[in-house]
């Protein structure tokens, strides 16, 4: 098939995506939602798909601008620390290894070239991994690193985080089951 | 002698000389430098009056700015980066006229972007403290201009 052919095969979204992200074609990905501009990618990997997590200065007041959400008692900065407070905050801890471990959930927070947070996503039961991008719709693909890269794309994994999935009974109930 | 014919030099002619900050972006600078010179021969007297933009201007300027400004900045994670773009700041700079345009903006479920940060900076006033989705941020802003008869 020829790209022409090819191309008009693909939706305008997979088209769009494409091109923000060189590497998610080879990595293999698909679509599984409409693009939303309520929430963004750190809401959607803290579970949460009806705010925009993000510590927005108002530029009037000095405090955080109508319309988003940022845990209380996190500082308000947009640095790699303050955001891995706010998943804390929500139970995950740091760790080591991206690869899927039973039983946890896990988080990737990749950081631009300056090393500011730029996006975040989450791990699926499969082990492939779940995007909210920018105000564009919600991905599936199969590897941190389809959404690495320069330009548009989202720099470099920087951290991960994990937390014991919700849907799983603990531990302890499992031994009483 | 115009930008792009000289790229040293950007003639505005008489008045205009104090925009040589325009410099910055050259093919603002052109467009800029047109419109404005064309309202100077038909306000000569009134300097301030040249540089205002009529209704229709700004209803253009504005959709193409925001066309612009939402492709470009879709696949954004973070929302500073959004409303740092260029055409984002263009917004704003277009002033009071232009929050008509957002609050239209604002009405549309379908369309919903994040205008509130050009909103308070336009305004000068953050009209939605304390809400924390952007429903309820358009909502309380949409009341805001419905109650200073702004919406109508």
């Amino acid at each position: 098939v020829g790209v022409r052919e090819r191309l008009n095969d693909l939706t305008a979204e997979e088209q769009n995506l494409e091109g923000l992200f060189p590497e998610l074609k080879a990595d293999g990905y698909e679509i599984t939602s409409q693009r939303n501009s309520r929430y963004n990618c750190i809401a959607w990997a803290a579970g949460d798909q009806t705010r925009w997590w993000q510590p927005v200065p108002s530029p009037v007041r000095g405090q955080l601008l109508g319309g988003y959400y940022w845990p209380e008692g996190i500082e308000h900065s947009f640095t790699l620390r303050s955001y891995v407070h706010a998943f804390r905050r929500q139970g995950f801890r740091v760790c080591d290894e991206a690869d899927l471990e039973d039983g946890w959930e896990k988080v990737a927070i990749y950081v631009d070239s300056a090393g500011v947070p730029s996006h975040a996503a989450r791990q699926t039961k499969d082990g492939i991994w779940a995007s909210k991008c920018g105000i564009l719709e919600d991905i599936e693909h199969s590897s941190l690193v389809a959404l690495e890269g320069g330009g548009n794309a989202y720099g470099t994994v920087s951290t991960i985080l994990k937390r014991r999935r919700r849907d799983l009974p603990s531990p302890q109930a499992r031994n009483i089951l | 002698m115009r930008y792009g014919e000289d790229d040293t030099e950007l003639d505005f002619g008489g008045d205009l000389d104090d925009f040589r900050l325009v410099h910055v972006y050259p093919h603002h600078a052109v467009e800029f430098a047109a419109s404005f010179r064309a309202r100077a021969t038909a306000s000569p007297n009134s300097r301030r009056r040249r540089f205002r933009r009529t209704d229709s201007e700004v209803d253009e300027l504005f959709v193409s700015l925001r066309d612009e400004w939402q492709s470009e900045t879709a696949a954004f994670g973070s929302v500073f980066d959004r409303i740092m773009h260029h055409s984002y700041q263009r917004i704003i700079g277009l002033g009071p006229q232009v929050v008509p345009l957002i609050l239209d903006e604002l009405l549309d479920d379908e369309t919903l972007d994040h205008w509130f940060w050009a909103l308070a900076m336009i305004v000068g006033y953050d009209a939605a403290p304390g809400a924390s989705t952007l429903d309820e941020a358009a909502k309380l802003w949409t009341e805001w201009a419905s109650v200073n008869g702004l919406m109508t």
